[in-house]
């Protein structure tokens, strides 16, 4: 759950949060088509670096916090890569063998993936869920749909704290010195927190009530400011880099 | 916001077996402050929430300008945009990802246009001093401010009457402070403010009027009359506030004192005409 807080914070926390989705979108999606369409080298290459630059740069992450966000899906890459590196072969035995053909073919693969990642990480690191969620609304996805969607993720919150707090004071009570005193506590855990989940949601529904809540959960988003000018300046650069690409390409 | 006069006739409220409000009257004074005074358990919650409408009386009724309350959907409408209730727990009634948000969800709900909610949320935010929290989510934010945002989200309604359940509970004394000045805020708005509390010295100092609940009743009158009252404070398990003990103790008319300067006040006054008689 640290990667996915360390993304939250990042996110909630980026000088970008305030730039439309749109704008941030056109870019991210630039980013991660040019990741998934130009050769690796040095498309690919020049896409994970650029994604890198922005997120160190404007998106303001930083190395500790990238390193937090981006070493599970790391993790999940070389693990894929891996697989296309190693053949294993059954004969009269088992032969397990690296060979130069798959070795290009998993580098390949593997700096797309990255490129691919560090794009949608952009996007990710400078918009809140809440904004995300809230974008769908102009592709047409129902309504009842992105509320029920935007509780479930202001309230993983509260649920985390709740759950954290029980299993403190269980645990201050030598609740999981044993494993099946560690057993009974997890149970009783899991029960209290359902209890409790349960009693907020019925005091919240009466304190919506009391603000006029009848059927639907609408609420209005900060006012966003669309640029032209970021919405240029991302369309050059990724054409820029295509350009470079291909021209690398052909020249070579 | 223009002053409607919310009283209480007669509440009767009971849960399963337990009678909460035993005929509980209520006349709020407009446009000033009044402390709801209690032991816990007393009933404070249940009358703030009846008198919201949240809670169905069994008998009695809650009135607006002396016209009962209908507690059916369109008078329930209708009255939540002349009194609102902020909940002691804040996490009772946000529910949004971020403070804007949150904020903007009571002024959608009556059908405001994008701009008037726009409005609505930079006046309940600028009150209550909390621009820099608009864009901040809400998970991530300390429990005085999540008070805050509690009671923005309930002025953006723009009420008449503001009623608020233990709005110092649990903050530290900036915190308090803090509250006290967007309190104040709210009464420089227009807005009539009720605070239920079991703090007998804020109440002094705090409030205009106090209603002290004892078994399902209702006293109120001016705060140095009841809470120096020493036969109704110890029947609400409260306690006499500690500058009216003093002053007791000193011998001192109760009357002007609310808080530590008004005592020294007291003393030297005292002392001056103890020195002219000399």
């Amino acid at each position: 759950m640290a990667h996915g807080l360390a993304l939250d914070h990042a996110a909630w926390s980026s000088p970008w949060r305030s730039r439309s989705v749109r704008d941030k979108g056109t870019l991210s999606l630039g980013l991660l088509l040019a990741a998934i369409s130009l050769p690796p080298f040095p498309g690919g290459a020049a896409v994970a670096v650029l994604s890198l630059v922005l997120l160190l740069g404007p998106i303001r992450v930083g190395w500790t916090r990238l390193g937090r966000i981006v070493w599970l899906p790391l993790v999940s890459i070389l693990i894929g890569v891996a697989t296309v590196a190693v053949s294993v072969s059954w004969g009269a035995s088992l032969r397990v063998q690296v060979t130069p053909a798959g070795l290009d073919q998993a580098a390949q693969l593997a700096v797309r993936a990255v490129a691919a990642t560090l794009a949608m990480f952009t996007l990710a690191c400078s918009t809140p869920m809440i904004d995300l969620l809230s974008s769908l609304r102009h592709a047409r996805i129902p309504d009842p749909l992105i509320e029920i969607a935007a509780l479930i993720y202001r309230f993983s919150f509260g649920l985390l704290e709740s759950a954290g707090a029980i299993h403190q004071a269980q645990e201050a009570r030598l609740g999981y010195s044993t494993r099946s005193a560690a057993m009974r506590s997890a149970s009783m855990g899991v029960a209290v927190l359902l209890l409790r989940s349960w009693d907020r949601a019925r005091r919240l529904e009466a304190g919506l009530a009391a603000r006029g809540y009848e059927d639907t959960l609408r609420t209005l988003e900060p006012a966003r400011t669309r640029s032209t000018g970021f919405l240029v300046t991302s369309v050059a650069t990724l054409a820029m880099l295509v350009a470079g690409s291909v021209g690398w390409m052909v020249l070579r | 916001m223009s002053h409607r006069q919310l009283s209480a006739e007669g509440l009767e409220v009971a849960f399963g077996h337990r009678q909460v409000l035993r005929g509980a009257d209520l006349e709020i004074p407009r446009g000033r402050r009044l402390a709801l005074l209690g032991a816990n358990g007393s009933g404070k919650t249940t009358l703030l929430r009846t008198l919201a409408g949240s809670v169905k009386p069994g008998h009695g009724n809650v009135l607006v300008d002396g016209a009962a309350v209908a507690f059916d959907r369109s008078g329930l409408r209708t009255h939540r945009q002349i009194v609102q209730l902020v909940a002691q727990n804040p996490d009772d009634q946000l529910f949004a990802a971020d403070v804007y948000r949150d904020v903007s969800f009571g002024p959608l709900n009556l059908g405001l246009s994008e701009a008037e909610v726009r409005q609505r949320v930079a006046q309940a935010l600028a009150v209550l001093s909390i621009e820099d929290l608009a864009e901040r989510p809400i998970h991530e934010l300390s429990y005085g401010q999540r008070k805050r945002v509690a009671i923005a989200g309930a002025l953006a309604m723009q009420p008449c009457v503001m009623l608020l359940d233990e709005p110092t509970a649990g903050l530290d004394p900036q915190g308090v402070d803090e509250m006290v000045a967007a309190l104040q805020r709210l009464l420089e708005a227009h807005t009539t403010v009720v605070i239920s509390t079991h703090e007998v010295d804020f109440a002094l100092w705090w409030a205009d009027s106090v209603a002290v609940l004892v078994d399902g009743q209702v006293r109120h009158g001016l705060p140095a009359d009841l809470l120096s009252d020493e036969s109704l404070v110890a029947a609400a398990r409260l306690r006499r506030p500690l500058v009216l003990q003093a002053a007791a103790a000193l011998g001192l008319p109760s009357g002007s004192v609310t808080d530590v300067p008004g005592l020294v006040a007291a003393v030297r006054a005292a002392g001056d005409l103890g020195e002219g008689a000399a």
